[in-house]
């Protein structure tokens, strides 16, 4: 609630030249002559030198003004919500919603609250500050339950104000308020494993309780397979391949709906959109210091079991090293480099072809780990749908018992009480640049006034 | 500032019968009424003196030759006239109210009237010269004529009385109204002296408990500075007040100077009786 503007504040100032007017001009018409000045003058000064706390008391009322008219502003505060938006939130509540829903709906009527600054953590995601309520609210609506790494306990939360927690878990931190949404019922099953050779893939699934499932498994090519898969605690299911696979899902897979598929390959097509980008990414983890993945540069016709030899004419020189920050992908399989001028005999035997981009084969070379990519990656790096297909050739390149599966916890979950190490205060209100700009220059012109003019001692 | 003063004659007359004291001896070549430490003829016994060749015979006291068979001349102690030194603070603050300079005044003329009818010669002090009196009818003339004006520096134009032959008895007629600082470096340079000294402190009543709640603003009468003022700073002018008036006299005990404060609400003749009571007037 706002009753003051900061900009009152300036009165402040005014309201002192006015007070010192009348004490200063109207008085001074008539100061009466008097001999005795000299005992006022010594009196003043001897006062001044021994009671210091006097001048501070004379400090008090000014302040006190300048604080009640600011002390309205404080109650805008800022917030920091903690959005729980890991596999877990994907379970049902009693109403049937999904419990993320309920949170998103709760965070969202704390945005319609009075603030000026809110940051907004998803636990699966990176923090963002707002000032703009519908900005902060598009943000909470364009969140979706993902896999992560990160949890809630392990996230690092930094917060700015009040700090509010929504979670479907209990909370135990030091300075939050906490809004928990229970799910229902979490029987589940999901993923826990897939090995993939090229030819035969085995899927390990669990479940905490017996569960029919069916497992889907859609190839590139646009054909699908469905397999029965009645589960009792786990299962391991081995299917030989007609095409490279491009997605294995969970049909009826418990009562979390967002950890029932797992995407592997997609090489037939490069427009994928960023979710589904994203819940590869977070649905196995892959450790990049270990494996590396050496590109060929673009412009060299590579076929397989061919000798090739890449050499550099000119000024170029055989680069094949890949560094992406923004995919968190470092592919430093250790570099092919061909000096100027020189060149070097490669054999790309046992290559396959993984994928086509337009009418031209990725071809893949496990002796090199390297893959020839049919077009410039270094123009095409940032394109998102490049981001995709580099991430899903990762992922059919490397065997998936390479990866490990994060997301057993977070779809089986059992301990449901998390503490949080949070640097919060505790503290919600926060100064605007320009009520604080107000607030000091009304503190140093109220001590300036008392010092220069000190109208309780009789100044002016 | 400029005031004409209204002398109160009637004073004068009243003080017809009274002579100032004195506790120190000294005096002039020239013939008065105050016995000094010269021996001679005079009508107060002094000592005996051998007789030698040449002194009067009226002087030999005859009583004693009888006894002793052995000449002894008879010395009196001279009388001579004094010199008064009588300085009237004339600066700004003396000026606060008429009353208060009108009264200084008065109480200067008394004096003067007094030292007059003894013969004594009176320096009045008021300004940067000395002016010198003889007689009555001079100090009737000076006063008739005079006009006070406001001359800054009070102490440091007494400096001049120090030139003057014979100094026997100096009246300080003032409010004081210097810090003690200053004054004490005053009194240090007149104690050296072998004159009496006795400060008169006039005051009127709104110096000793002024009225700041009505007055709001007060301006210093020779500085011009000027303060707001209230109630609460009432207490502290009056403790320095008091601590002022206590440090003065404690000065002047230190320095040999009497000290007598005349308050505003006494009249002359009140306070020329507590003068005779302090034994400076008989």
């Amino acid at each position: 609630m706002i009753f003051l503007s900061p900009y009152l504040l300036s009165l402040i100032p005014v309201l002192m030249v006015i007070y010192y007017l009348i004490y200063h001009v109207f008085r001074k018409q008539n100061p009466i002559k008097f001999s005795g000045f000299l005992f006022i003058s010594s009196a003043q000064s001897k006062k001044t030198k021994s009671i210091p706390l006097k001048a501070i008391f004379d400090l008090i009322p000014p302040l006190l003004v300048i604080f009640a008219m600011a002390n309205p502003q404080i109650v805008k505060v800022s917030y920091t919500l903690v959005i729980d938006n890991s596999l877990s939130t994907g379970f049902l509540t009693e109403d049937g919603d999904i419990v993320f829903d309920k949170i998103k709906e709760k965070a969202i009527s704390f945005i319609n609250g009075q603030f000026s600054r809110i940051r907004i953590i998803p636990v699966c995601g990176q923090s963002v500050d707002f000032s703009d309520q519908q900005e902060a609210k598009q943000f909470i609506r364009d969140l979706s339950v993902k896999y992560c790494q990160d949890n809630l306990s392990s996230k690092e939360v930094y917060s700015v104000g009040k700090l509010f927690i929504l979670s479907d878990k209990n909370i135990i931190c030091n300075h939050c308020d906490f809004y928990r949404v229970t799910p229902s019922d979490l029987t589940n099953s999901a993923v826990s494993k897939i090995d993939f050779d090229g030819s035969n893939i085995l899927v390990d699934i669990m479940c905490n309780k017996s569960i029919k499932d069916t497992l889907k498994i859609e190839y590139i090519d646009g054909t699908s397979e469905d397999l029965a898969v009645p589960c009792e605690n786990s299962i391991r299911i081995e299917k030989s391949l007609r095409n490279i696979p491009k997605k294995v899902s969970l049909l009826d897979g418990g009562k979390n709906k967002y950890d029932d598929f797992v995407i592997l390959n997609d090489f037939g097509s490069l427009n994928y959109d960023n979710s589904n980008f994203d819940f590869l990414k977070k649905a196995y983890s892959f450790d990049p210091t270990n494996y590396g993945l050496a590109i060929l540069e673009y412009g060299d016709t590579i076929l397989p079991n061919t000798i090739h030899y890449v050499k550099s004419d000119t000024n170029k020189e055989g680069n094949f090293f890949i560094f992406e920050p923004a995919l968190k992908i470092f592919i430093e399989k250790e570099p092919l480099k061909v000096i100027t001028g020189s060149e070097k005999e490669l054999t790309f035997s046992n290559g396959i072809t993984i994928g086509k981009v337009n009418d031209y084969d990725a071809i893949f070379f496990p002796n090199f780990n390297s893959v020839y990519l049919p077009f410039d990656l270094s123009l095409s790096v940032s394109d998102s749908s490049v981001k995709v297909f580099l991430l899903n050739l990762i992922s059919w390149l490397y065997p998936s018992e390479r990866f490990r599966g994060f997301y057993v916890d977070e779809s089986f979950p059992s301990n449901y009480t998390v503490k949080i190490n949070d640097t919060n205060d505790g503290f919600s209100g926060e100064l605007s640049s320009v009520y604080a700009a107000f607030l000091y220059a009304g503190l140093i012109g109220a001590i300036i006034f008392i010092v220069l003019f000190n109208p309780w001692r009789g100044g002016f | 500032m400029r005031v004409k003063v209204n002398t109160d004659f009637g004073l004068l007359v009243r003080l017809k019968q009274k002579k100032l004291v004195f506790r120190k001896k000294r005096a002039s070549y020239q013939l008065g009424f105050h016995s000094s430490f010269y021996k001679g003829r005079g009508l107060e016994f002094a000592e005996y003196k051998e007789y030698s060749p040449g002194d009067p015979i009226k002087f030999v006291d005859w009583r004693v030759y009888a006894k002793t068979e052995r000449l002894y001349s008879r010395l009196f102690s001279e009388e001579r006239r004094v010199t008064i030194g009588i300085a009237l603070d004339l600066t700004g603050s003396m000026f606060f109210r008429l009353s208060k300079i009108t009264n200084a005044w008065n109480l200067a003329v008394g004096l003067a009237y007094l030292a007059c009818l003894n013969r004594d010669k009176v320096v009045f002090f008021l300004g940067n010269r000395p002016i010198i009196l003889d007689s009555i009818d001079q100090l009737i003339n000076f006063t008739k004529t005079i006009e006070l004006v406001e001359t800054p520096n009070f102490f440091s134009n007494l400096n001049s009385y120090n030139s003057l032959k014979y100094p026997s008895l100096l009246y300080l007629i003032s409010d004081f109204f210097e810090p003690i600082e200053k004054l004490e470096g005053f009194f240090n340079l007149f104690g050296k002296k072998q004159f009496e000294t006795v400060a008169l402190q006039t005051l009127i009543s709104e110096e000793i408990r002024p009225n700041f709640e009505k007055w709001g603003a007060i301006k210093d009468i020779e500085s011009g500075e000027e303060k707001p003022v209230n109630r609460s700073m009432l207490d502290l002018y009056i403790n320095n007040f008091n601590k002022h008036t206590v440090q003065l006299s404690s000065l002047c005990a230190r320095r040999g100077v009497r000290f007598v404060r005349f308050f505003g609400n006494t009249t002359l003749d009140e306070f020329f009786k507590i003068l005779i009571s302090q034994n400076l007037v008989r």
